[in-house]
C-alpha cells in the first residue's frame, strides 16, 4: 500500500516505516552483484551515485528483503539465517567518534574496543549461519571530515575497519554510500595522503550506482501504473510512437514497446523524455520525479486540463516547470536561462500578435521552446511532425496555420540544416551542455590566482589617519594561498591587506604569520574558501564557455554573460560583503598575532588607521594634501621650484623673503614645515643653531636624518640611502613630502657636509643642485665633516699657514675657504713651475694633491699628511709633529711657488759662468752684453740672431723680463712655460748663439778684460770656404784647457804636417758643428 | 679749498665710468680730476664710453699718453723698445709701461686720492699704485680704505693711540659693542679681516671717522684734509647697482658687454666681452676671442699679426689655430656648457670647480 509519497528516505528514521519502493532495473542489478560478490567473500561495498539517484531508498529495500519483509530483490538466504543490521548515516564528523556514540561506547574507546564491540554484536547473532550489515550511508560526509581533520588517523580508521569486515571468517558486511569516488574526496591533500586513499579505497569493491534516463523513465511507467490517470486512446498512443519513431528526437526508447507508451499514459513519448530530462537538470533526478508523479496541483499529471490535451504534452511540462521551478528557471544559476526567457518572449509576443487561437499559439511555441532545449542534434522536427504532434497530443487540429503564421511574424523559424522549427530570438547552443563541456577543461588548484584575477580590489584608504595626521595611508589587497611573509609597503602603498584562501589552513597558521611581521599587514582569513572555490569553478567554466562559443551568437554570448554577471557578484557578495562582516563563521582578521574584531566597514577602516598610528609612529603630521601624498601634482611644482629659491636665496629673512600680504603655496609650506617646527632661523638671532621645536611632529625625523648625516663623518653616502630609511617604517614618508624634506633637512645642514654629484665636489647648493639631488638621490653624496679632536688642529694649521682665522666649527664654507688660496696658488703658477719635475719628492706630491683634489677634507687630512710622509695618526701622536708638519708644508709651497724663479737663477747662473765667467748683478752684465755686442756686424745677422741681438738691446729694465724675453727669442716658446729636458736646450742654443755672434764682431783689445778672458780669432781658408771663428774663454778655464792639450798632445804622430792637417781638420769639424 | 688732488682713472671700464658718475651725483663739491691712460689698442666702444661720460661730467677726460710722439702708437712703441717681447700675464710690463708709469707721472709728487671703482661684491685689491704720496679709496666697497691703512689702523700697537680717539672725537654713536671690538686684540682665532668685518657692521660711519682722525698724524694724503666727506659713506654697490648707474646716467654700458646670440651645433647661447682694455689682453677668456673674431674680425687679424714672432697670446695656442671651425664650436659648446650651470664642467678636479674666472685682471686696465 502507498502511504505518503517521501522525496527522502533516511535508514534509520524509515526502517520500520512502510513506503513504496519501485526496484529499478539498475537496483535489482547492484542487488544482484552485492548478492554475487558475498557469496565470493566481498565483504566492503561502496555504492557510487549522484545525488537523488536512489541509493538511501536502496538501502531502505536492501535491508527490508534481506530481513525478508518485503521481495524487492530475491536474496537467498537459508531459512534459519541470522541477520542483523547496524545502520549508519553520514555526519560532518569522525566516524570513530561517530561509532563511538552509535555503539554506547565510552568516548575514549579505542579502535580496538569498537571493533570488538561490533564483533560482539556478531557474535550475539549467535551460533550458525549469520551476517551483519554494517550500513553507511552518506559515508562522504565522513570523508570529507576525514580529509580536512587529521587526514592520516581518520583513514587508518576506516582501513582497519574495512580490514576487519573483509575477514573472509566472519560475515560481517560493510556497505556505504558516497556521491563521488573516494579519491576524489582526497583532492586536496598531499600526494603521500592521497596514496594513502587510494590503498584504502582498494578495500572496498565500488559500484556504481546511477539511474540512466530510461531507468527513470521505467520507474515513471511503473508508478504510473499504479496511479490511475485515466484511459489511453490506444490509436492515438500508437500513433505518437510512430512520431516519436520518425522524429529521432531522443536516443531512449528507440526500441519502444506499444506497451510502455500505453503505461506512460497520459504522458506522450516527448513530454516524457522531457520532463525526465527537465527534471535531472534542473531538479533532484528521481526524488523530483517522483514529486512530479504525485503532484496534486493544476499542472500536474492529476490536474491538467484533460479535455483540451489529449496526452499530458510538451505545453503541459512547460507549465509544470514554470509553476514548480520559476525562481531557479528565471535566475542566473539557470545555464538554459536564454531559452527560457526567449519562450517567454514569444509567449508574451503572441498575446499581442493573436487574437484568435492565441492559446493554440502559445502551446506550440511551448513546445517548440523545449523541443529546441532538450531534442538531440540529427532528430526531425519539421512542419510535418508538428501539425502531426500538435493534432496528435497539443489537440490543435490546424496547426499548419498557426505554424506558418507564427513563421511570419517572426516567433519561430526554421533551421533548414538542423532540420527543426527554433524560437527567433533562440540561440542553437545549448547552454547547459556547453558549460558542461567547459567544466570539463577547467580545474581550480589555486583559489588565490583565480580570486586575485576576479578581483580588481581597490586599495583601502584609512581615514581617521588621515584626518589626525594628514597623511593619506592606502591599504592595498594581496590574496593568496597562504599568508604572505615578505611584504614591503613602498611608493603609494603603506600596508596591505592580505585574503588567504585555504582550506587547509587553519587560523593558528595566520596567526603565526601574522605574529612574525613587522609591517603594515591585517591579514583575513576566509573560513568559507571552499563555496568560493565551487563558485570560481562556476566562473572560469563560463569564461571558457563565452570564449568557446560562435562570437556571432549574440544570443549565446549575452546569456553567458549574463551568467557569468550573476556569478562573479554572488563571488562579490561572498568576498567583499564578508569582508566587513561581523561573522566569525566567514571571516576571521588578524594583526600582530592577534585576532581582532570587526563588525563593519566603519571599524574595519578605524582598524587601518590604528595599524598606521602603530607601525608609522615616527612619521610626521603634515597636513597639506598638495605636498603629503605621493606624486605631487604639477601646480605644485612651480611652488617646490619658488620654495627652493627663496630657500636658498633669502636664508633667514623673515617669510623667507616672501610677500608678507601674499600666500603662495610655496608661503604655506614655509610657514607650515619650517616656521612651525622651528626649522628657520629667528631673524633677531640668526647665527643660532637650527634646532626643532619641543613639541614638533617633525622630531623624529629630524632626528633620524642627523643621525644619517652624522653617519656620514667616515665614510660617503648616498642621499638616495637617506630617502630610502624615510620611506620606510616607523616613517614612510610620502615621495611628495620627501621632496621638501630632503632639500630643506640638506639646505639647513648645509655647512656640515660636503655635497659629491658622482663624486665631483659641490662647492655651493642652490636650488637647482636641490631639485636635482631631488631627482637623482642616488647620484648624490654626503660627507659629514669628521673634525673631532686632533683633526680640527690639523685643519687650524693650514688656517693659520693661510692667514686665516682660527675655526671651532669648521663648515663647507670654511673648506671652501682654506681650500681656495691652494687652487689658486695652483692656478697662478707659471707652466713651468705647474709641470717641472725638478722638485723635492715632498713639493711633487703637495702639488700633485693640490692640482688632483677632488674633496677638500681628504686633500687636507689624507693627501697633504701622506704628501709629506705623514699619517693622520702619527700627526695625532704630539703637537710637534703637527708643527713640524705645517713647517714642512710651507716649505713645499714656497719649493713649488719659487721654481719658476730658480729656473730664472739658474738660467742666470749659467750665463754668468758659461759667458761673462763672472757673478754680477743684472744691470752690470745687461751693460756688459751691450757692450760686446757694439761692433756686431749687424748686415750679417740671420732672423734669429737679429731678434735675439734686438733683446739684447731691448728696454726692458727688469731682470725677469730681459732674460724671459731672449730665452723666448732662442726656443721660440715663453720661458714660463718651459719642459724641464728643454732647460739643455735652451743652454746649448743660448751657447750656440754667442759663439756665433762673438764671430761676427769685430774685437778691439779694449773690448776684452785680459785678466778675465782669453780671446782667439781663427781663420780656416780653403779653397771654396772661409771659416772665421772667434773663441772667448775665460781664464778659469785654463787648467781644464791645459789637460785637454797635453792629452792631444800625446796622441800626435811624429810627422809634423799630419799633425797640423789633422788638428785643423778637427777644427773645421768642430767649427761647422757648432754653426749647425 | 682742498690741499690735495683728487683723481679718477677712468680705464673704459664700467666700473670705473659708473664711479665717475656716482662721485659727480653723490659728491659733487670734490673737484675731481679724470684721466685716462689710452693704449692705442682699445675697442671703439671704450672710445666712445669716454666721450658719452664727458659729455656726462661736464669735464674734460684727460688724457695721459705713455709716448709722447704723435705718431708713435704706445704699445707697439714699447714693444719695439721691448725687442718685440710680447707682454704675459708673468711678464706683464704693458700695464706697468701704458698705465702705471704715465699715472704716475701725471700724479708726479703731489699728495693725491685715488679713487678706484673695486666693487662690493669684489674681493680684491686690485693692482694699484703703490706710491706714498697716492691714497687710494674704495667708495664701492663697505670698505672704503685700502690695505695699508686698515693695517695701519688696526695694528696692536695702535689700539691705544685708536682708545684716545675713539674717546676724543665726535661719534655718531657710542657703543658698548664697538669699543669692546675695538679693543679685542688681533690672534689666531680673531683676524684682522675679522674684526674689521666686524667694526664694519657695528657702524660704519663711526670706523670711518676714526680711521680719518687717525690718519691725521700719517703721511697719507688725506693727512692734509680738515674734512673728507666719503666718511659719511656707507653705501654698498654690486654689479647690478654699475648697470643702473651706467643706464640710468644715460652714460649707458658699453657695447660690448651686451650679449650677443650664436649657434652651435643647433644649440642657441650668447656672449660678449667682459672686460675693457687692449683688444687682445691676454686676460680674455678663449670664447673672448671668438667673439673677437666674429665681431671684430679686423682686430682680431691685428691680434694675429702679433704672434708672427713665434709669440701666443694665449697659453700653449695660436689664435690661428684657435679660429679653425671645429675649434670654435668647441670652445662655444665648452662656454654653453659652463654658462648653463646645470651640467658642471666635467672635470671632478677642486681646481676646475673651484675656478672664479673674474679674479684675474687688474684696477688698472678693466675697472
Amino acid at each position: 500500500m502507498l502511504t505518503k509519497y517521501s522525496p527522502s528516505v533516511h535508514i534509520i528514521r524509515d526502517k520500520n516505516r512502510e513506503m513504496t519502493y519501485i526496484p529499478t532495473h539498475n537496483a535489482t542489478q547492484v542487488a544482484q552483484i552485492i548478492w554475487d560478490s558475498l557469496q565470493q567473500g566481498g565483504r566492503s561495498f561502496n555504492l557510487i551515485g549522484s545525488f537523488g539517484t536512489g541509493k538511501s531508498a536502496f538501502l531502505w529495500a536492501f535491508e527490508q528483503s534481506i530481513r525478508g519483509q518485503k521481495h524487492y530483490f530475491q536474496f537467498p538466504f537459508e531459512k534459519d539465517s541470522k541477520i542483523d543490521f547496524i545502520s549508519c548515516v553520514g555526519e560532518y564528523k569522525s566516524l570513530k567518534s561517530y561509532l563511538q556514540q552509535q555503539l554506547n561506547l565510552e568516548e575514549n574507546a579505542t579502535t580496538q574496543d569498537i571493533l570488538a564491540e561490533v564483533y560482539q554484536r556478531y557474535h550475539n547473532l549467535g551460533k550458525g549461519d549469520k551476517v551483519l550489515f554494517l550500513l553507511l550511508d552518506e559515508f562522504g560526509k565522513f570523508l570529507e571530515y576525514a580529509a580536512k581533520n587529521n587526514p592520516e588517523e581518520e583513514i587508518y580508521f576506516i582501513q582497519q575497519l574495512a580490514e576487519f569486515c573483509n575477514n573472509p571468517n566472519h560475515n560481517i558486511v560493510l556497505l556505504t554510500t558516497v556521491h563521488q569516488s573516494f579519491e576524489a574526496y582526497s583532492s586536496q591533500l598531499s600526494a603521500m595522503q592521497r596514496e594513502e586513499w587510494r590503498k584504502v579505497k582498494g578495500r572496498f569493491r565500488d559500484i556504481a550506482f546511477n539511474e540512466t534516463v530510461e531507468q527513470l523513465l521505467f520507474l515513471a511507467a511503473e508508478r504510473m501504473e499504479q496511479l490511475d490517470l485515466g484511459k489511453p486512446d490506444k490509436k492515438a498512443v500508437q500513433q505518437m510512437l510512430q512520431l516519436h519513431t520518425g522524429a529521432k528526437a531522443f536516443i531512449f526508447f528507440s526500441e519502444i514497446r506499444a506497451e510502455q507508451g500505453l503505461k506512460l499514459f497520459p504522458l506522450d513519448l516527448f513530454s516524457a523524455n522531457v520532463i525526465t530530462l527537465a527534471l535531472q537538470r534542473y531538479g533532484q533526478n528521481e526524488r523530483s520525479l517522483f514529486s512530479f508523479l504525485e503532484n496534486p496541483d493544476y499542472t500536474g499529471l492529476h490536474g491538467y486540463r484533460k479535455r483540451s490535451n489529449p496526452f499530458y504534452n510538451l505545453s503541459n511540462v512547460y507549465d509544470y516547470l514554470i509553476f514548480n521551478f520559476y525562481s531557479y528557471l528565471t535566475s542566473q544559476a539557470n545555464p538554459d536561462k536564454a531559452i527560457w526567457s526567449s519562450i517567454k518572449n514569444a509567449l508574451d509576443k503572441s498575446e499581442n500578435n493573436w487574437e484568435k487561437e492565441v492559446d493554440n499559439a502559445k502551446k506550440i511555441i511551448k513546445s517548440i521552446g523545449l523541443l529546441q532545449l532538450f531534442a538531440q542534434h540529427g532528430s526531425n522536427l519539421d512542419k510535418i511532425f508538428w501539425i502531426k504532434y500538435a493534432q496528435v497530443s497539443l489537440g490543435i487540429d490546424d496547426a499548419e496555420n498557426i505554424i506558418e503564421e507564427l513563421e511570419k511574424n517572426q516567433t519561430i523559424f526554421y533551421q533548414r540544416h538542423n532540420k527543426r522549427f527554433i524560437l527567433f530570438e533562440g540561440t542553437d547552443v545549448d547552454i547547459y551542455s556547453t558549460l558542461e563541456a567547459a567544466g570539463k577543461q577547467v580545474e581550480i588548484t589555486d583559489i588565490a590566482t583565480l580570486v586575485e584575477k576576479n578581483y580588481a580590489l581597490e586599495p583601502i584608504f584609512a581615514k581617521s589617519y588621515y584626518y589626525k595626521t594628514g597623511t593619506p595611508r592606502l591599504f592595498e589587497f594581496k590574496i593568496s594561498n597562504y599568508p604572505l611573509e615578505k611584504l614591503l609597503p613602498q611608493g603609494e602603498i603603506d600596508g596591505f591587506i592580505n585574503l588567504v584562501f585555504n582550506d587547509k589552513l587553519s587560523i593558528k597558521d595566520i596567526v603565526k604569520t601574522s605574529s612574525a611581521q613587522q609591517e603594515a599587514v591585517l591579514y583575513g582569513f576566509y573560513l568559507n574558501s571552499k563555496a568560493i572555490k565551487e563558485l570560481l569553478f562556476e566562473i572560469e567554466r563560463t569564461k571558457k564557455a563565452l570564449r568557446d562559443v560562435n562570437q556571432r551568437d549574440k544570443v549565446a554570448l549575452k546569456e553567458f554573460d549574463g551568467i557569468l554577471t550573476h556569478q562573479q557578484s554572488l563571488l562579490n557578495h561572498y568576498i567583499l560583503n564578508n569582508l566587513y562582516s561581523n561573522s566569525a563563521n566567514e571571516i576571521c582578521w588578524v594583526y600582530e598575532g592577534q585576532q581582532i574584531q570587526i563588525n563593519d566597514k566603519r571599524t574595519f577602516n578605524a582598524k587601518l588607521s590604528e595599524i598606521c598610528e602603530s607601525i608609522y609612529d615616527k612619521a610626521p603630521h603634515y597636513k597639506n594634501e598638495l605636498v603629503n601624498r605621493h606624486k605631487l601634482p604639477a601646480p605644485i611644482y612651480t611652488a617646490k621650484r619658488n620654495f627652493l629659491k627663496a630657500l636658498t636665496a633669502n636664508w633667514g629673512l623673515e617669510n623667507m623673503g616672501l610677500d608678507k600680504d601674499r600666500f603662495p603655496p610655496e608661503k604655506t609650506i614655509f610657514i607650515t614645515l619650517l616656521r612651525e617646527n622651528g626649522l628657520w632661523p629667528d631673524s633677531k638671532n640668526p647665527a643660532h643653531p637650527i634646532e626643532i621645536t619641543d613639541n614638533s611632529t617633525f622630531t623624529a625625523l629630524w632626528k633620524e636624518s642627523n643621525t644619517f648625516l652624522h653617519s656620514t663623518r667616515k665614510n660617503r653616502r648616498r642621499v638616495s640611502e637617506l630617502t630610502e630609511i624615510i620611506s620606510k617604517r616607523p616613517f614612510k614618508i610620502k615621495q611628495g613630502l620627501i621632496e621638501f624634506w630632503l632639500p630643506t633637512f640638506l639646505y639647513i645642514k648645509r655647512y656640515d657636509f660636503a655635497l659629491f654629484q658622482k663624486g665631483v665636489f659641490i662647492p655651493n647648493i642652490n636650488d637647482e643642485i636641490l631639485e636635482l639631488v631631488n631627482k637623482y638621490p642616488q647620484d648624490y653624496e654626503v660627507k659629514a665633516f669628521d673634525l673631532e679632536g686632533i683633526r680640527l688642529d690639523i685643519f687650524n694649521s693650514y688656517r693659520l699657514f693661510l692667514n686665516q682665522q682660527e675655526t671651532t666649527q669648521p663648515t663647507q664654507q670654511t673648506f671652501i675657504e682654506t681650500i681656495k688660496p691652494f687652487l689658486i696658488f695652483f692656478k697662478g703658477l707659471p707652466e713651468y713651475a705647474k709641470n717641472t719635475k725638478r722638485l723635492s719628492k715632498e713639493a711633487l706630491a703637495v702639488r700633485g694633491a693640490i692640482a688632483n683634489s677632488t674633496d677638500p677634507e681628504k686633500t687636507f687630512f689624507e693627501d697633504f699628511p701622506l704628501a709629506l710622509g705623514y699619517s693622520s695618526k702619527h700627526l695625532q701622536s704630539k703637537r710637534e709633529h703637527l708643527e713640524q708638519y705645517a713647517a714642512k708644508l710651507q716649505d713645499a709651497i714656497r719649493e713649488i711657488r719659487t721654481s719658476f724663479d730658480e729656473l730664472l737663477n739658474r738660467y742666470e747662473a749659467f750665463i754668468q759662468a758659461e759667458v761673462i765667467y763672472e757673478s754680477m748683478p743684472f744691470t752690470e752684465y745687461q751693460v756688459l752684453f751691450r757692450e760686446r755686442y757694439k761692433d756686431l756686424k749687424k748686415h750679417l745677422l740671420l732672423p734669429h740672431q737679429k731678434t735675439f741681438v734686438q733683446r739684447l738691446y731691448s728696454e726692458l729694465d727688469d731682470r725677469k723680463a730681459w732674460l724671459a724675453s731672449l730665452a723666448q727669442s732662442l726656443i721660440g716658446k715663453n720661458i714660463e712655460s718651459l719642459r724641464d729636458e728643454e732647460e739643455v736646450l735652451l743652454y746649448d742654443k743660448f751657447k750656440t748663439i754667442i759663439s756665433d755672434l762673438d764671430s761676427l764682431t769685430n774685437i778691439s783689445q779694449t773690448d776684452i778684460n785680459e785678466e778675465t778672458e782669453s780671446v782667439f780669432q781663427l781663420e780656416i781658408a780653403s779653397f771654396d770656404d772661409i771659416q772665421k771663428k772667434i773663441v772667448r774663454l775665460p781664464k778659469k778655464k785654463q787648467t781644464e784647457i791645459n789637460t785637454l792639450q797635453a792629452h792631444l798632445k800625446a796622441q800626435l804622430s811624429a810627422d809634423k804636417t799630419i799633425n797640423i792637417a789633422a788638428l785643423i781638420q778637427t777644427l773645421q769639424d768642430l767649427m761647422k758643428k757648432q754653426n749647425t | 679749498m682742498s690741499q690735495i688732488r683728487h683723481v679718477l682713472g677712468i680705464s673704459g671700464g664700467k666700473d670705473s665710468a659708473a664711479l665717475a658718475i656716482y662721485m659727480k651725483q653723490r659728491y659733487p663739491t670734490l673737484d675731481i680730476d679724470y684721466y685716462t691712460c689710452d693704449t692705442g689698442k682699445e675697442l671703439d666702444e671704450t672710445y666712445r664710453l669716454i666721450d658719452n661720460l664727458e659729455v656726462y661730467l661736464g669735464k674734460k677726460i684727460k688724457e695721459l699718453k705713455a709716448v709722447q710722439h704723435p705718431d708713435e702708437n704706445s704699445f707697439d712703441f714699447h714693444l719695439k723698445l721691448k725687442g718685440g717681447y710680447l707682454p704675459s700675464s708673468i711678464i706683464r710690463w704693458c700695464t706697468q709701461k701704458l698705465k702705471l708709469e704715465p699715472f704716475e707721472q701725471y700724479v708726479g709728487t703731489d699728495p693725491v686720492v685715488s679713487y678706484v671703482g673695486i666693487r662690493g661684491d669684489e674681493n680684491r685689491e686690485g693692482y694699484i699704485s703703490k706710491k706714498s704720496n697716492i691714497q687710494s679709496i674704495f667708495p664701492f666697497r663697505k670698505n672704503i680704505w685700502s690695505e695699508d691703512v686698515i693695517r695701519k689702523v688696526l695694528n696692536i700697537a695702535n689700539i691705544e693711540r685708536l682708545m684716545d680717539l675713539y674717546v676724543s672725537i665726535d661719534l655718531e654713536k657710542k657703543s658698548q659693542r664697538f669699543e669692546e671690538l675695538l679693543m679685542s686684540p688681533l690672534e689666531r682665532s680673531f683676524t684682522m679681516e675679522q674684526k674689521l668685518h666686524l667694526l664694519l657692521d657695528s657702524n660704519v660711519k663711526d670706523f670711518n671717522r676714526l680711521v680719518f682722525a687717525f690718519l691725521k698724524g700719517t703721511n697719507y694724503p688725506l693727512a692734509h684734509e680738515q674734512y673728507f666727506p666719503l666718511v659719511e659713506n656707507d653705501e654698498v654697490l654690486v654689479r647690478k647697482d654699475i648697470f643702473r648707474i651706467l643706464e640710468e646716467s644715460g652714460v649707458g654700458v658699453p657695447a660690448y658687454y651686451k650679449l650677443i646670440d650664436f649657434e652651435v651645433n643647433n644649440q642657441k647661447g650668447q656672449y660678449a666681452r667682459s672686460r675693457s682694455g687692449c683688444y687682445f689682453c691676454f686676460f680674455q677668456q678663449r670664447i673672448e676671442w671668438v667673439w673677437l673674431y666674429e665681431q671684430h674680425p679686423e682686430m682680431f687679424y691685428k691680434a694675429m699679426e702679433y704672434e708672427k714672432e713665434g709669440y701666443t697670446w694665449g697659453q700653449n695656442e695660436s689664435l690661428e689655430d684657435l679660429i679653425k671651425p671645429e675649434r670654435i664650436a668647441q670652445i662655444k659648446l665648452e662656454h654653453l656648457k659652463k654658462a648653463s650651470g646645470k651640467q658642471r664642467t666635467a672635470s671632478p678636479f677642486l681646481t676646475d670647480i673651484l675656478d672664479d674666472a673674474e679674479e684675474i685682471g687688474c684696477a688698472a686696465c678693466f675697472i
